[in-house]
């Protein structure tokens, strides 16, 4: 599963860690999104990005910068057409 | 090496922001400690976190600060302390609101304290201040790498738009000390440093929604678009543009968005800009856009100290 999950990033630079460190509210405001997201989200689904901002009630481009965060953090993946697939979390968070 | 839960970031976070307001990692500052010299409780909780936070470490008794832990200390000469503290106090009612930016989109700071970052700055003299802090130990280190990664050399007078306190300029002045450099920025965010006027560094007052100094032969601009949603920002770029000459180079300093599908730490960055004050980062392709509607055209990039990219622009 993926290891961001349970560490977003291993960083060899202090400044680096410290700064993303800052950036908690930013982390866990996108955490708390996607748990939203994953509850009307079926595992494996492929969606549009018009499709999630619908059925999550977001305006489009605010939404597509928060999927490009969640994919960023590996919790959701992006795939050449530019549509978006919630993996399999189940048992895993 | 470092490890941050995703799932905790927030109380992460908070804990950091409590260790700063205790003043604990800068009781640590001035030498060694023995663990069993902090008996009060809250003490020893906030020992514990710091060492699981990586920014203390402990040898039997003895405690350290590690280089983390040292940049968070009040007295560091690039702390990153403000820079947290500014995050926690102003920015976190943005993050309250964090639903309706997403639903609405717009300006979740105007939404939050009623007018832009940078309007309500100008009426907070102790946050300014702050800001301005936290700016310099943020950007500080990147900016000696800028002066020595760019030809400045060609260019005999620079202006740097919304150049705050001189950061960049100043980088630029120790290394090419015959270059003719002015800082342009509100009159509100220019602290005046010693070592600024002793480089001979101008600064002068401008809006760079109005007017910046005209006949410059390289303007630049170091993350001042990012603030900004596209219609402003076409708006300090058409500024700009109209104060360059045909042969003038406009240089923005910035970091772009990846390409789709590659997602990097530009996107969280991207996402704070937008909860937080209402801007934007930018792909490439985007900065040609916006350059394209300013009356400009962007001729180069390449990438310099991550994440950082140099722009250049040319008039149409």
């Amino acid at each position: 599963m993926k290891k961001v999950v349970q560490q977003l990033c291993q960083f060899e630079d202090p400044r680096e860690y410290l700064l993303h460190l800052s950036l908690g509210l930013a982390l866990k405001s996108a955490w708390d999104f996607f748990e939203k997201l994953r509850k009307q989200w079926p595992a494996n689904e492929t969606r549009s990005l018009a499709a999630i901002a619908e059925t999550a009630h977001f305006d489009p481009p605010s939404c597509l910068r928060l999927l490009r965060l969640l994919a960023y953090l590996e919790l959701i993946e992006e795939d050449e057409k530019g549509e978006w697939r919630m993996p399999d979390w189940n048992g895993a968070l | 090496m470092y490890v941050l839960s995703l799932m905790h970031a927030g109380e992460t976070f908070d804990a950091v922001l409590n260790l700063l307001r205790s003043g604990l990692l800068d009781q640590f500052s001035s030498d060694e400690w023995s663990a069993s010299s902090f008996g009060d409780t809250s003490q020893k909780e906030g020992m514990e976190k710091a060492l699981s936070l990586g920014l203390i470490t402990r040898n039997g008794e003895r405690i350290r600060l590690t280089s983390a832990g040292t940049l968070l200390t009040k007295n560091h000469p690039q702390s990153l302390r403000d820079h947290f503290l500014f995050v926690g106090e102003v920015f976190r009612p943005c993050y309250a609101l964090d639903q309706e930016c997403l639903a609405a989109g717009g300006n979740n700071f105007q939404r939050c304290y009623g007018s832009t970052f940078f309007e309500w700055l100008s009426r907070h003299p102790v946050e300014k201040k702050f800001f301005h802090s936290a700016m310099c130990a943020t950007q500080g280190p990147v900016e000696e790498f800028l002066a020595n990664d760019f030809p400045f050399a060609d260019y005999s007078w620079i202006v740097d738009v919304g150049g705050g306190s001189g950061g960049l300029a100043s980088a630029i002045k120790k290394k090419y000390c015959e270059i003719r450099i002015t800082v342009a920025d509100t009159d509100p965010g220019i602290p005046r440093s010693t070592d600024d006027q002793k480089r001979n560094i101008e600064f002068q007052v401008a809006d760079f929604f109005d007017r910046v100094p005209t006949g410059a032969d390289l303007y630049m601009a170091k993350l001042v678009i990012h603030d900004w949603p596209d219609d402003e920002a076409e708006r300090i770029l058409g500024t700009i543009r109209d104060s360059m000459s045909e042969s003038s180079t406009l240089l923005l300093i910035e970091s772009p968005l990846p390409p789709l599908g590659r997602p990097d730490a530009a996107c969280l960055w991207d996402y704070h800009q937008m909860v937080a004050f209402g801007g934007k980062e930018r792909s490439i392709d985007a900065f040609q856009a916006l350059a394209r509607r300013a009356g400009l055209w962007l001729s180069a990039t390449r990438p310099t100290i991550p994440p950082f990219h140099f722009l250049e622009m040319r008039r149409l």
